[in-house]
């Protein structure tokens, strides 16, 4: 069943408003899941000794060669990234709840092969957008622990760590 | 409402672009004026940092229209990234930053335009390299904005050419001071 994370990284103060970043995963039984099961080159600690220009390896089939030899691992790569804006007001509850709605949107979408199609609800301003206020609250989620947070609540949703 | 795309495509192109660098893809620019909702990206490696937008200039001067903080873009997929509001205008390029990790790209296409560090935001910059031949794995798409239908003006500008209000796109805004839009 798919499933979502809220991705810190991309959680920002934007236009005044607090930007939530989820992304959101297939797992093995989901339709789709191959192109996102990926296996990729494992460039850790790994280091190209050709010749490197500015815009990158100067002998692009060189530097394929090298990678084309790194070991590999394999990872599930999320199918979407989804922002939601909200204002600053609003609860960790609403967070988590949103993450479902926006999982159920994209996978629909997803399987529909029209991620383009995701669209987030019109919504209306209690007040004009604060952006120290908004900036406040994003380093209060960047640090807040929502799979903890999911837990303390009556209802389940499909969110991981 | 007519749909918009910037940028050549996201797909693993083979070479690579790497970090610290803001790039401007030259291949395919907006057609049209409007707001950019869906990113799409390819990277090489694991990157940090990420931020996508807008551009427009000539020659070695460029400005920054509009842009999008990313965050964290994993390797080895195309990345689709939703539910985003970057503003864009006709004949604006697509743009990338990277603190970390290399962007997926090939020394053939219609060229970039390149300059060390984080120029995201940074109004009118001089100074950018060209690269004649070249391509990255970025691409978004958008619609033009359609304005409201229920109100006429905001702020005395007619409802059907506003493209925001107060800094969010037109297709965020629901009501103003009560009134459904």
């Amino acid at each position: 069943m798919a499933y979502f994370k809220i991705n810190t990284t991309g959680c920002g103060e934007r236009k005044g408003l607090v930007e939530v970043r989820y992304d959101c995963y297939l797992s093995r039984d989901d339709a789709g899941n191959e192109e996102h099961y990926v296996t990729v080159p494992d460039f850790t600690d790994a280091v190209y000794e050709g010749k490197m220009g500015e815009m990158g390896p100067e002998d692009v089939a060189d530097y394929k060669k090298w990678v084309e030899g790194l070991p590999t691992i394999t990872k599930n790569n999320p199918f979407c990234c989804h922002f939601v804006q909200f204002e600053a007001s609003v609860t960790d509850e609403e967070i988590v709840k949103k993450g479902d709605e926006v999982l159920k949107m994209a996978f629909e979408n997803h399987q529909k092969g029209d991620l383009k199609a995701n669209r987030n609800t019109p919504f209306t301003l209690s007040k004009e957008p604060d952006a120290t206020e908004s900036a406040l609250r994003v380093s209060q989620i960047k640090t807040t622990d929502y799979v903890a947070i999911e837990a303390s609540l009556p209802d389940t949703y499909r969110i991981r760590g | 409402m007519a749909a918009i795309d910037i940028g050549p495509g996201a797909s693993n192109l083979g070479g690579i672009s790497p970090a610290t660098y803001t790039c401007i893809d030259l291949t395919n620019p907006a057609n049209d004026t409007g707001t950019l909702t869906s990113f799409e990206t390819f990277m090489a490696t694991d990157g940090t940092g990420v931020k996508l937008g807008t551009f427009y200039g000539s020659s070695t001067t460029w400005t920054n229209r509009d842009y999008e903080t990313i965050g964290n873009v994993t390797s080895g997929s195309k990345q689709t990234f939703t539910g985003k509001s970057c503003e864009v205008q006709t004949g604006d390029y697509i743009g990338r930053y990277a603190a970390t990790g290399n962007q997926s790209a090939k020394s053939t296409g219609a060229g970039m335009k390149y300059i060390a560090g984080d120029k995201f935001g940074a109004g009118q910059v001089g100074g950018y390299t060209s690269e004649a031949a070249f391509e990255q794995a970025l691409y978004a798409t958008g619609e033009t904005d359609g304005g409201w239908s229920h109100i006429t003006k905001v702020d005395g500008v007619t409802a059907s050419g506003a493209a925001k209000k107060d800094g969010i796109a037109v297709g965020s805004v629901a009501k103003i001071n009560g009134v459904a839009v």
